[in-house]
């Protein structure tokens, strides 16, 4: 087997509340060591509820939260002990496409400088060259040249989607980080958000990190899929495997709530080669 | 099955919203029947105008907008659109009543959840203060709430998500109504609480009696509970089928179109999923046939030109459509 593009081992992150009136803090494990490995031009799936440290995982990845304890290993380097300095030149090499495209566009730009200033932060290239970039990148994810000038409020959800997707493109990137992409579109266009996912990743070769609560499009878009439950990997299979060979209680609970017509979930019991079962939450 | 004595008639219903010497009509002649005891959906993509035509059941519209209705609303034989602020405020909370998609903005957050409650009761029934109490109980325990008199207690933040929706649904039920909207009530909920609140839904239907008018976007929630649904495509219904038909079988080619487009837990993995070409028309835009024509592709001359009318064709199943496309053959 190849060796994995990133290894992720034993990430904690908590975090605390003064919930008491007098001192006693809380603590809430947003992540309780987690491990996991993403292989080249692979989707990894990490499916859970609200709260479940889902998001607080991707972000650490791309050093957006700084994890309590644990590793992260890109291209053989642990990312969490880099300096800020060091830490530069792979924070190309890995993206991240955010939930809501309104809340993650800068409002008061225009398009084409949305898509630029990457470039400028990284100092890539010449005006002319940087032009040539954006340009790419707005037609890889099916966005016309017309839509340079235009401000993110002039585009539709889906359009703005897709220039989240453009923005994490332009710097060519190995691992995009995907944080609910599609949860606040409508089923109909977050066929094509999926549709262009899927493309971009055959033509390409990207690594996906896909975090989601919805198990349908993780059965759709995913090679694997971890099941996160309190901060805890509770459960991780290929994904033909967990759907129809489900063992965690959680795993099978979330399985059996999904709306409309179900699959026979009952499964042999038995994990096969590549299903990691937790013991916690039983 | 038709029954003449349906709870709510919808006949040719319209709304039109007035804004800067503008007006737009966002439901375009709606007709639908909500019988007693049955759960009805209402599925849509966002703009479809679910929402506008459920908060017009209750004309709950006119606060916020300067808006217009044509047709009729019939509950129970009366036009709720002819009603006086008086009747209105009978029905409103008492026979019809209403939960949100987000619980937490829906409810005060400066009073405890048996506070809201006893209000509805304040207004609407003559109990006293102590019967009132228990009433309060009585409804939370309903609702599977595992301690009534603590959550009774509670302001709405101590609460979880899922608590705060059944917090919702035990206000709308003080009364008994026979008739409750529920407006994308699971949509702000995770899959496992979604499951939980669904479950007591049908089980208070069942009960109770008790109608509901289901909207959603959700195709697989229709397959799951509802009786019979309506899909609703730029203020107009489109297709009405029972539940599971219209998850299974499809007929209309918005309907298929959407339910293709949905990635399904039995079909091919990572494949293209089919997709809707082109986008939602603007709702001002005067489309002179059928409204879907422009994305269908199906669509032929006669589509372009001539608004189709409702079709029946068979076991309760209805489209708008020139075409039933599955037998390849003309309607008319």
């Amino acid at each position: 087997m190849t060796n994995p593009i990133l290894s992720v081992r034993n990430l904690s992150k908590s975090y605390f509340s003064n919930k008491q009136f007098l001192g006693k803090k809380t603590e809430k494990k947003a992540m309780d060591q987690i491990s996991f490995d993403l292989y080249p031009g692979e989707t990894y799936a990490l499916v859970g509820e609200s709260g479940s440290g889902k998001t607080t995982t991707g972000r650490s990845i791309l050093k957006l939260a700084t994890p309590d304890t644990g590793e992260i290993f890109f291209e053989g380097v642990n990312l969490l002990e880099l300096s800020d300095k060091a830490w530069r030149p792979y924070r190309k090499k890995l993206q991240m496409v955010y939930q809501d495209p309104t809340a993650s566009l800068n409002p008061l730009k225009r398009v084409g400088k949305i898509l630029e200033e990457p470039l400028i932060i990284h100092r890539m290239g010449t005006k002319q060259e940087r032009l040539g970039k954006i340009l790419d990148s707005l037609n890889a994810v099916g966005l016309s040249p017309d839509h340079l000038n235009r401000f993110p409020h002039e585009l539709s959800g889906g359009q703005r989607q897709r220039l989240g997707i453009a923005r994490a493109l332009i710097m060519e990137p190995k691992i995009i980080v995907c944080d609910e992409p599609v949860s606040a579109l409508d089923v109909s266009i977050q066929a094509q958000i999926l549709n262009l996912l899927l493309d971009l990743q055959k033509k390409r070769g990207l690594s996906l990190f896909f975090i989601t609560h919805d198990l349908s499009v993780a059965r759709h878009l995913s090679d694997r899929i971890g099941v996160i439950y309190q901060g805890t990997l509770v459960e991780e299979a290929p994904t033909d495997e967990l759907f129809s060979n489900p063992i965690h209680p959680y795993t099978r609970n979330l399985l059996a709530s999904i709306p409309g017509k179900k699959p026979d979930f009952s499964g042999t019991g038995t994990p096969q080669e590549g299903h990691f079962v937790s013991k916690k939450y039983w | 099955m038709e029954q003449p004595t349906a709870l709510l008639e919808l006949k040719d219903f319209k709304v039109h919203f007035h804004a800067s010497h503008e007006k737009t009509t966002v439901v375009k002649g709606v007709n639908l029947k909500i019988q007693p005891g049955e759960i009805l959906g209402l599925v849509g993509e966002s703009g479809c105008g679910k929402s506008v035509m459920s908060q017009s059941l209750m004309r709950l519209l006119e606060y916020s907008a300067d808006v217009s209705y044509e047709g009729n609303i019939l509950f129970d034989g009366q036009d709720i659109l002819r009603m006086n602020p008086q009747e209105l405020r009978k029905v409103r909370g008492n026979e019809i009543a209403m939960i949100f998609q987000d619980p937490m903005v829906s409810l005060n957050p400066v009073f405890t959840i048996g506070n809201q409650i006893e209000e509805v009761l304040k207004e609407h029934t003559r109990l006293s203060k102590k019967e009132r109490k228990s009433r309060v109980l009585e409804l939370l325990g309903l609702m599977e709430i595992s301690e009534p008199a603590r959550v009774s207690k509670q302001y709405p933040h101590e609460l979880s998500g899922g608590m705060q929706q059944r917090a919702m649904i035990a206000i709308a039920l003080a009364c008994e109504p026979k008739l409750l909207i529920a407006d994308e009530p699971t949509t702000a909920l995770d899959v496992t609480t979604q499951a939980q609140i669904m479950k007591l839904l049908q089980k208070l239907n069942l009960e109770l009696g008790m109608a509901i008018l289901f909207i959603t976007h959700d195709l697989g929630l229709v397959y799951e509970s509802c009786h019979r649904a309506e899909v609703m495509y730029l203020g107009q219904t489109v297709e009405s089928a029972p539940g599971r038909d219209l998850f299974e079988l499809p007929k209309h080619p918005y309907t298929k179109g959407l339910a293709a487009s949905i990635p399904s837990l039995t079909g091919a993995r990572k494949e293209k999923l089919p997709v809707i070409p082109g986008i939602v028309p603007s709702l001002k835009e005067n489309l002179g046939g059928c409204a879907f024509a422009k994305r269908c592709p199906y669509a032929t001359e006669k589509c372009f030109q001539q608004i189709p009318p409702v079709f029946s064709i068979g076991e309760g199943r209805a489209i708008k459509c020139h075409y039933d496309i599955d037998q390849g053959v003309s309607l008319l």
